[in-house]
């Protein structure tokens, strides 16, 4: 009872202390010994750059993309306020939510609306912005839906962004309609253009946003909803780090800063600032918001558009970084897969046989028919390995990538760094390790196949002249069962190139996630992913073609 | 029964049985390999003749007899030593000295000549590399093939492969040679070089076991012929005995067949 006290004492003598200058600026500095983050000397801030003018990239004056929007400002002002370096990192948006609650990131910004729901995994901080909820249609249908009465039919399909309030919205608003979730607002701004979709819900500055570049869009009307406005989401149960926060938006609130940011994003998200969402070569004087407009109505309904490839030219850095990630994704995928795949085929192909025993006669010597005999052929490596082998093959490489990235790999703490500036260490890990398990499944396969490739004869030579099982493994039987499989080996690696793209749901930076930034940013679909396929192809087909020629140049040298 | 002393490998009652004795590859072989010995066997194809020479060094694994080598029975886990002690059976170490030809040569294809030959020894008796090339040259120079000691197996002929890999298992200086049919693969003017090299090797006083169809080279060379048949052991004998006066039915009908 004693200790009881002497502690509330102390706390209470804190309070006082702090209370007197909390009075004097509003704000209490009693967070600033205590501040912890994931990682030190880092404020890690998740994001989803697809929800302008929130978060989105847009060209600087150098012609380099670079996140943006109100969001980003306000980060980068609350780190500057906490004293800590800002590191951002972009997921989708339900990403967002899992970062924060396996409490890889310290801050969530992504114009999230508190819920009770998302109470339970997170933190919220005060109302940073006062938003809204809209619903939005096409001109298609801009006569037939007038409210949210008129779209809740059952023909008509309506979208939301997956694990949004915006979901929850069309749920209880429309529940008669066909409700369709998508990981990003483009895609569902572009189905909703293209017909696919009726209506959509939409966070009301974002309609707004997208309506400023895509005039066909209309807002219908503002969707009511109890909890007025954006908070940023907190790593569950810092409450240093809440507190930081809390005083940060009230800073930027008292100095007129949120308010700046707020008009220098819906400037930049419409166009208007940067010469970089324009048409290049506009006419000067023209009104920024007309001249996109007017390209809009030229070209009508195309499929791909000229000048939305020029756009795209403008985020090429974001391009050339995804290539290097995705090389580099690629070749450390098959280097772990590979020593993954030695060990499973050779567990595979063992002799380990503990119940051997069972199966010996009186003599002893092996039966070849009976229970007993089947018993004692039992090879548990072999079993494992042949376990792992078909688990692996018959899921989703997206599934594993998740229960790595958020299973494993959250109780696991990783070393934060960056590499060339961009690479960044604690989600390019965990990808290579998913991907390598993926290919390790694979590529046992491959080498198993090998390795009995190899005529027996060789095997029995070795043996004969007094090898060892590893000797013979190592200088015979291998450096032949390589030479056979590496043409397939190296179809792997095109295969990796390609399958590495799933790794941008866990936040690595490579050509699908600056194709998302673009979709994001620049309202233009199509034409970054044809810039993808087209990066896509030029690594992997003649990256085929090279290992067609060697396979062509081997197989001439073993003709007798 | 007594180990008699120029016994090297005793063969007891050895069996080899699939689907708990339906097929009996080998039933009930016993002979005495005594050192000095050049055995040929002798059979129609399937009568086990190449079953009984795989499993004197363990490459097929016997359903039941024995293998006594060196004095300890090759075809058990373990040994007792002459203090009673319990000790595993290292199988590489037996085999080492006993070394095996194929009838498919069975050089390795990713070394040179000479690697094949210095591999074992270097790596498994842990020679000197350079003492063993020195080596490996004087044997390549006895079988006429010093030239090629840098070549690739896949450009030499089958009867030049055959005499690599003979020479190949000399390396390893073992006390006992075994041929599975290592001319049977070879174009027949390739036949005469290798069996040149046995020949040569027998006067050396080589122990050896040699399965072939190679009549003529049993008769002049062998001084001890095994005829085997459904996997027993019919009828053994020297040269002059088997080939001049054979005695079971099974051996003349044999002979009817292949010296017609």
């Amino acid at each position: 009872m004693k200790k009881m006290f002497a502690l509330l004492l102390a706390l209470s003598m804190c309070l006082l202390v702090f209370a007197v200058p909390a009075a004097a600026t509003a704000t209490t500095d009693s967070w600033r010994d205590e501040l912890t983050t994931v990682t030190e000397g880092k404020l890690t801030v998740a994001t989803s750059p697809d929800f302008a003018p929130y978060e989105f990239y847009a060209i600087d004056e150098n012609g380099t993309p670079t996140l943006s929007g109100f969001d980003m400002d306000l980060a980068k002002y609350m780190a500057d306020y906490m004293g800590l370096e800002l590191e951002i990192v972009t997921v989708d948006f339900d990403g967002v939510l899992s970062e924060l609650q396996t409490k890889s990131v310290d801050l969530g910004m992504a114009g999230l609306s508190p819920s009770a729901e998302r109470e339970a995994i997170m933190d919220f901080s005060e109302i940073y912005y006062q938003g809204g909820q809209a619903m939005v249609t096409s001109k298609a249908y801009a006569d037939e839906i007038k409210s949210m009465e008129d779209a809740n039919k059952a023909d008509y399909t309506i979208g939301a962004q997956t694990g949004s309030i915006q979901l929850e919205l069309a749920n209880t608003n429309t529940p008669d309609a066909a409700i369709v979730s998508m990981p990003k607002v483009t895609d569902i701004i572009s189905e909703l253009l293209s017909g696919k979709e009726q209506a959509a819900f939409v966070e009301m500055d974002v309609a707004l946003c997208y309506q400023k570049n895509y005039p066909d869009l209309v807002v219908v009307c503002e969707v009511p909803y109890d909890t007025k406005g954006s908070a940023i989401g907190v790593c569950k149960g810092n409450a240093p780090l809440l507190a930081a926060v809390n005083d940060a938006i009230t800073a930027s609130q008292e100095d007129g800063s949120m308010e700046q940011f707020v008009a220098e994003a819906v400037d930049l998200a419409a166009g208007d600032k940067y010469e970089g969402l324009l048409e290049d070569g506009a006419v000067p004087g023209q009104e920024g918001e007309e001249a996109p407009d007017e390209a809009e109505e030229e070209s009508g309904n195309a499929f791909v558009k000229a000048k939305n490839f020029a756009t795209v030219a403008k985020y090429k850095d974001l391009f050339v970084q995804g290539v290097i990630v995705t090389i580099l994704l690629s070749v450390f995928t098959v280097l772990i897969g590979f020593v993954l795949a030695l060990m499973l085929a050779l567990m595979r192909m063992s002799d380990f046989r503990p119940l051997r025993f069972l199966s010996m006669n009186k003599e002893g010597f092996e039966e070849d028919t009976g229970i007993l005999s089947k018993i004692g052929k039992f090879n548990p490596l072999s079993f494992l390995a042949t376990a792992y082998v078909e688990i692996i093959r018959s899921t989703p490489v997206l599934v594993q990538i998740f229960i790595i990235y958020y299973g494993v790999f959250s109780m696991i703490s990783l070393p934060s760094f960056t590499l060339f500036g961009f690479l960044k260490f604690e989600r390019f890990f965990p990808g290579i390790v998913a991907l390598g398990i993926n290919s390790g499944a694979y590529l046992c396969e491959i080498i198993r196949s090998g390795i009995q490739s190899v005529d027996g004869g060789q095997t029995e030579a070795a043996r004969s002249l007094g090898m060892s099982q590893i000797q013979n493994l190592r200088f015979i039987i291998l450096p032949q069962a390589l030479k056979n499989i590496l043409p397939a080996i190296a179809n792997e690696f095109v295969v990796i190139i390609k399958e590495s793209s799933i790794t941008y749901t866990i936040g690595v930076q490579d050509i699908m996630s600056a194709v998302n930034a673009v979709k994001g940013a620049a309202f233009v679909i199509t034409e970054p992913l044809l810039v993808a396929t087209a990066i896509y192809f030029c690594l992997c087909f003649p990256t085929s073609k090279v290992i067609a020629y060697f396979e062509r140049r081997m197989s001439r040298g073993d003709k007798r | 029964m007594a180990i008699r002393d120029n016994a090297l490998i005793q063969v007891k009652n050895l069996k080899k049985y699939y689907n708990r004795g339906a097929i009996k590859a080998l039933d009930d072989v016993s002979v005495d390999i005594n050192k000095g010995d050049v055995m040929v066997v002798i059979g129609p194809s399937g009568s086990g003749k190449s079953t009984f020479l795989r499993s004197l060094n363990l490459l097929e694994q016997p359903t039941g007899g024995q293998i006594i080598f060196g004095g300890v029975d090759i075809t058990k886990k373990k040994y007792t030593d002459e203090n009673g002690k319990s000790i595993k059976l290292n199988l590489d170490e037996h085999r080492q000295r006993m070394g095996m030809v194929f009838q498919h040569f069975n050089l390795f294809p990713h070394m040179t000549i000479i690697d094949n030959m210095t591999l074992a020894p270097v790596q498994v008796k842990g020679k000197n590399k350079a003492e063993c090339e020195k080596r490996a040259l004087k044997l390549l120079e006895r079988v006429g093939l010093k030239d090629r000691a840098n070549a690739y197996p896949i450009q030499l002929s089958g009867g030049q492969k055959q005499r690599v890999a003979i020479v190949r298992a000399l390396m390893m200086e073992p006390e006992v040679m075994l041929f599975d049919e290592p001319t049977s693969a070879l174009d027949p003017e390739m036949v005469g070089e290798v069996l040149e090299v046995m020949k040569e090797l027998a006067s050396e006083g080589m122990t050896m076991v040699c399965v072939t169809h190679e009549m003529g080279f049993a008769r002049e060379v062998g001084n001890r012929v095994l005829f085997m048949a459904d996997g027993k052991l019919v009828e053994q004998g020297t040269p002059d005995e088997i080939f001049n006066n054979p005695k079971s039915p099974r051996l003349k009908e044999f002979f009817a067949q292949v010296l017609k």
